[in-house]
């Protein structure tokens, strides 16, 4: 039985009385639209007027029906599409050579380019359980091929990483051995088991590259300056392997297309206060060129540490 | 054309889906499939005709599609208080949109006006998203009191409502 909705209207309901179940639900729906969501109505509508607007785009261009009467006014229309044309290509040609602003596609390819090249950048997190229960940390990757997690836990600070050939885990107690193996699921597994953080991806490199073909793109608010080029995504369908999310929020520099914050939203904002679902906020901390070895659990632990294969 | 009218029937669209459908994420869902069913069908619309009512006739519509694959899915477009929910929505629609603004920030005064558990409890549910044991955590009472007092504030917040309800249409 759950508060939010016709289950709790109990007595008013039971008795049939609609005039004041009608009252109530109105009054429910008032409170629910003014105190719980703010923002939510003009995001919704944005997020709609986008849809739309990609439809109309996408639209084919209407062909004249088989058989319809062609006459003067055919004629008379057919000079007014060649003029109009005609006065296009002149603007044409004298725009031309002045740069076209980018679609948000292209500036999107262009953030995953940046994430998946070989620099090395630092981003601090938050990861947000079902139970709103918040897990700090750092991540730092190299594009798509290696990365390290600090993650902040009671014992200390575990780490976890990926050299490009080995994963691995360096549990923060010392008398634990470390970890290695040689794909990611044994480490996700570990994660999602010992600290209940549960990632479909490790890298921005990774989670970015899936936005340009598997989520519908709409641009959100960015600072006027024009030094931020912000966007959301939403999953157009559910994916049968990974667990991907639902929505991700995206700023970048847009001279640099490099990624300033980005947050990932598995089935929205309100459902983790709900406690049912889980999000994941970074923040670009820098870019620091590390030596290789950074990537490696050598790196993080004596030497001499107890080293064994994942289980 | 279309936006402007989308807008200016926004408010009273949201609050009839969030009253009618008892998942909020999904009455948001339904809120935008809502104004993408409209433009699909808007050589339907006749414009000699609320825009807003026309809105809630494909809301609801859409609601009962959607009950229609889901038989789990509580959904209750069809029972007799929609059509008092319908109503209100109609009047809220025929303020002005200030006017309206102006409704909804009254109803925080009714809020603020009720006495301090029930503020707690209305809080908890609406702005922190608190349910059942959540929500009876949080008050400190059991779930059945929890929700006695959910339903108790609501109502009362309910006659406010409708008392400034009466008393704006007095003024406008």
């Amino acid at each position: 039985m759950t508060a939010d909705g016709p289950n709790d209207m109990g007595p008013a309901r039971s008795n049939g009385d609609a005039e004041t179940v009608g009252a109530e639900r109105f009054a429910h729906g008032a409170l629910s639209h003014f105190l719980a969501s703010p923002g939510a109505v003009d995001d919704r509508i944005d997020a709609a007027l986008a849809q739309i607007d990609a439809t109309r785009i996408d639209a084919p261009p209407v062909r004249p029906r088989v058989g319809q009467r062609v006459g003067p006014l055919a004629g008379s229309r057919s000079l007014a599409v060649f003029a109009t044309a005609a006065a296009l290509l002149l603007i044409g040609v004298l725009l031309w050579g002045l740069p076209e602003p980018p679609t948000l596609l292209a500036s999107v390819r262009r953030i995953v380019a940046v994430a998946a090249a070989p620099v090395d950048r630092s981003y601090a997190f938050v990861f947000t359980d079902e139970q709103g229960r918040t897990t700090r940390g750092t991540l730092t990757s190299r594009g798509a091929d290696a990365f390290v997690v600090e993650l902040e836990t009671r014992a200390g600070t575990m780490r976890l990483g990926y050299d490009g050939e080995r994963s691995w885990l360096v549990p923060p107690r010392q008398r634990m051995p470390v970890r290695v193996g040689t794909g990611l699921a044994r480490v996700r597994r570990a994660l999602a088991r010992g600290e209940r953080v549960q990632m479909p991806f490790f890298t921005l490199a990774t989670m970015l590259d899936q936005l340009p073909d598997n989520y519908d793109l709409v641009p959100a608010e960015s600072r006027s300056d024009g030094t931020e080029l912000a966007f959301r995504a939403a999953r157009r369908a559910p994916a049968d392997d990974v667990d991907w999310p639902a929505s991700v929020f995206v700023s970048s520099d847009s001279d640099t297309a490099v990624v300033q914050r980005m947050r990932v939203e598995w089935d929205g904002p309100r459902r983790v206060a709900d406690g049912r679902a889980r999000q994941f906020e970074l923040r670009l901390v820098g870019e620091q060129q590390r030596d290789g070895a950074f990537y490696s659990h050598t790196f993080h632990h004596r030497p001499g540490r107890e080293v064994v294969q994942f289980q | 054309m279309f936006e402007a009218l989308v807008r200016d029937n926004a408010q009273a669209l949201h609050i009839f889906l969030r009253a009618l459908i008892p998942d909020p994420g999904r009455a948001d869902d339904l809120f935008q499939e809502t104004l993408i069913a409209a433009w699909n069908g808007i050589d339907s619309f006749d414009s000699t005709r609320p825009f807003g009512r026309w809105l809630r006739g494909i809301a609801r519509n859409l609601v009962r599609s959607q009950h229609r694959r889901s038989v789990n899915e509580q959904v209750l477009a069809d029972e007799g208080w929609v059509h008092v929910l319908e109503r209100h929505c109609e009047a809220a629609q025929r303020l002005r949109n200030d006017v309206l603004d102006e409704r909804l920030s009254r109803l925080r005064e009714c809020v603020d006006r009720l006495p301090e558990h029930y503020r707690e409890t209305l809080d908890g549910h609406y702005r922190s998203g608190l349910r059942g044991e959540a929500l009876a955590a949080r008050i400190g009472a059991t779930i059945d009191a929890a929700m006695k007092r959910l339903q108790r504030a609501r109502r009362l917040v309910s006659e406010c409502m409708q008392r400034t309800l009466a008393g704006a249409e007095v003024r406008t």
